[in-house]
C-alpha cells in the first residue's frame, strides 16, 4: 500500500496529502476523511521547518521531497496506531502540531546526512585526479600523502581536547555508540554528553579549517 | 530554567548537537518545543547536522588509526633511566674532590666531558683523550634519544 502511496506523492507533490488519505481509506473513508483534516493543517510549518534546517527555499524540490516524506511517515503512524487500536493515540492538535513538526525536522536531518554521505562517495581528495579511462590499481600517492596529512591534522585537533571530550567525540562517531550508553559508560548525565560531543565538535572544525 | 537555554531565549549549541544526532531524550520536550517553533534555532539545527556529518566522515576516515590511544611519553621507561642516571652519578660522587668544580665534573658524562675539553684545548689533556670523551657522549645521547623514540613510536 505505502509503495503506492509513495509513487502518487512523487507524481504529484501538490496532491500528496489527499493521495496519502486515500491510500489509508481502503480500510475507512471516514477515518482517512478525518486523517486529511487533522494533518492539513501542519503541512505548511512543518514545510517551513524544513526550508529552514536545510536553508533553501521552501518552494525547492528537495523540500517538497521532504515535505512528502513527512506526510508518508505520519499517516503511516497514525494508519498503523488506528489498526492496531492502540490507546492514547489520540493527540490534542497541539501535540499532533508537534509530533508532526518532529517527523519534519527528522526527514530535513536525514536528508543533511543522506547529502553529506553522498558527497564523500562522489568528491575526490584534495589533490586527487578523477581519471574515469584508467582504472586505478590502488590510491594515488597524492591521495596517499593526502590521507596521511589529514589524519596527522586530526589526531593533533583530537590531542589538544580533554581526554574525556575526546573519548565521548570518537565513542559517539568512531564506535557508533549512542548517547546514553556513552554517558553510562562515562558515568556522566546526557546533557554532559551532549556538551562534550558539541565542544569537541566545534574544536575540531576549528583545528582543521586553520590548517586548511 | 532548562540548562539547554541560553539568556536570549535560544537554545544551546549542546542542545541543537544532540538534536542533529537524533538523541533527542537528551534536551527534553521544552527545548524540541521551541526548536520547532523557532526559524533562527531551525537554522542553527540545520548547521549542527552539517558539522555532525563533517565530523562523522572526517573521523570515520581514520576510524582505526584514531580509536587506539593517543601517543604518549614512555614514562615508566624515563623514570627507569632517570633512576639508572642517579644511581651512576651516586657511584661517581665516590671519586669527588670536595669542591663546587668536582661535583659539576661529576655529575654526568656530558658536563664532565665539558671541562675535559677545556682542559684539552688548553693543553693540559691529549687531544685525543679529549676527542674519544666527547665522542663517547655523543655516542650516549644519540643512543638515548633512538630508544626514546623508538618506544614513544611503539607506546602509539
Amino acid at each position: 500500500m505505502f509503495a503506492a502511496l509513495m509513487s502518487t506523492f512523487r507524481s504529484s507533490p501538490d496532491v500528496a496529502l489527499p493521495a496519502a488519505a486515500s491510500a489509508v481509506a481502503s480500510t475507512s473513508n471516514e477515518a482517512a476523511f478525518a486523517l486529511r483534516a487533522e494533518l492539513a493543517a501542519f503541512e505548511a510549518p512543518a514545510r517551513r521547518a524544513i526550508a529552514c534546517i536545510l536553508h533553501i527555499p521552501e518552494r525547492s524540490p528537495d523540500v517538497d521531497d521532504c515535505v512528502q516524506e513527512t506526510l508518508r511517515r505520519a499517516v503511516e503512524h497514525r494508519a498503523e496506531a488506528r489498526a492496531s487500536g492502540a490507546t492514547g493515540q489520540a493527540r490534542e492538535p497541539h501535540a499532533l502540531r508537534g509530533w508532526v513538526l518532529g517527523i519534519a525536522r527528522h526527514v530535513a536531518l536525514d536528508e543533511i546526512r543522506a547529502r553529506k554521505r553522498s558527497r564523500a562517495r562522489t568528491e575526490p581528495l584534495d589533490g586527487e585526479e578523477t581519471r574515469h579511462d584508467v582504472p586505478a590499481a590502488g590510491p594515488s600517492p597524492e591521495t596517499q600523502v593526502a590521507k596521511r596529512r589529514e589524519l596527522l591534522q586530526v589526531s593533533m585537533a583530537l590531542a589538544g581536547m580533554p581526554e574525556r571530550q575526546r573519548e565521548a567525540l570518537l565513542l559517539f562517531h568512531v564506535e557508533g555508540v549512542e548517547y546514553a550508553e556513552i554517558g553510562r559508560r562515562l558515568g556522566v548525565p546526557l546533557g554532559t554528553v551532549a556538551t562534550w560531543i558539541a565542544r569537541g565538535r566545534a574544536h575540531l572544525v576549528e583545528k582543521l579549517s586553520e590548517d586548511r | 530554567m532548562n540548562a539547554f537555554f541560553l539568556d536570549d531565549g535560544h537554545v544551546t549549541d549542546a542542545a541543537l548537537a544532540a538534536m542533529a544526532d537524533a538523541a533527542d531524550a537528551a534536551v527534553g520536550d521544552e527545548v524540541l518545543a521551541h526548536v520547532d517553533g523557532c526559524e533562527t534555532c531551525l537554522g542553527r539545527l540545520g548547521q549542527a547536522a552539517e558539522r555532525s556529518a563533517f565530523v562523522g566522515a572526517t573521523l570515520a576516515a581514520h576510524g582505526p588509526a584514531l580509536s587506539q590511544e593517543a601517543p604518549r611519553l614512555p614514562w615508566r621507561w624515563l623514570l627507569g633511566a632517570t633512576v639508572a642516571g642517579a644511581f651512576g652519578v651516586v657511584l661517581s660522587l665516590q671519586d669527588v674532590e670536595r669542591s663546587t668544580f668536582g661535583l659539576v665534573q661529576s655529575s654526568s658524562v656530558l658536563t664532565r666531558s665539558l671541562p675535559l675539553a677545556l682542559r684539552g684545548a688548553s693543553g693540559e689533556a691529549g687531544a685525543l683523550w679529549t676527542t674519544i670523551t666527547v665522542a663517547c657522549a655523543l655516542l650516549m645521547l644519540a643512543t638515548s634519544a633512538w630508544f626514546v623514540r623508538r618506544k614513544t613510536r611503539a607506546a602509539g
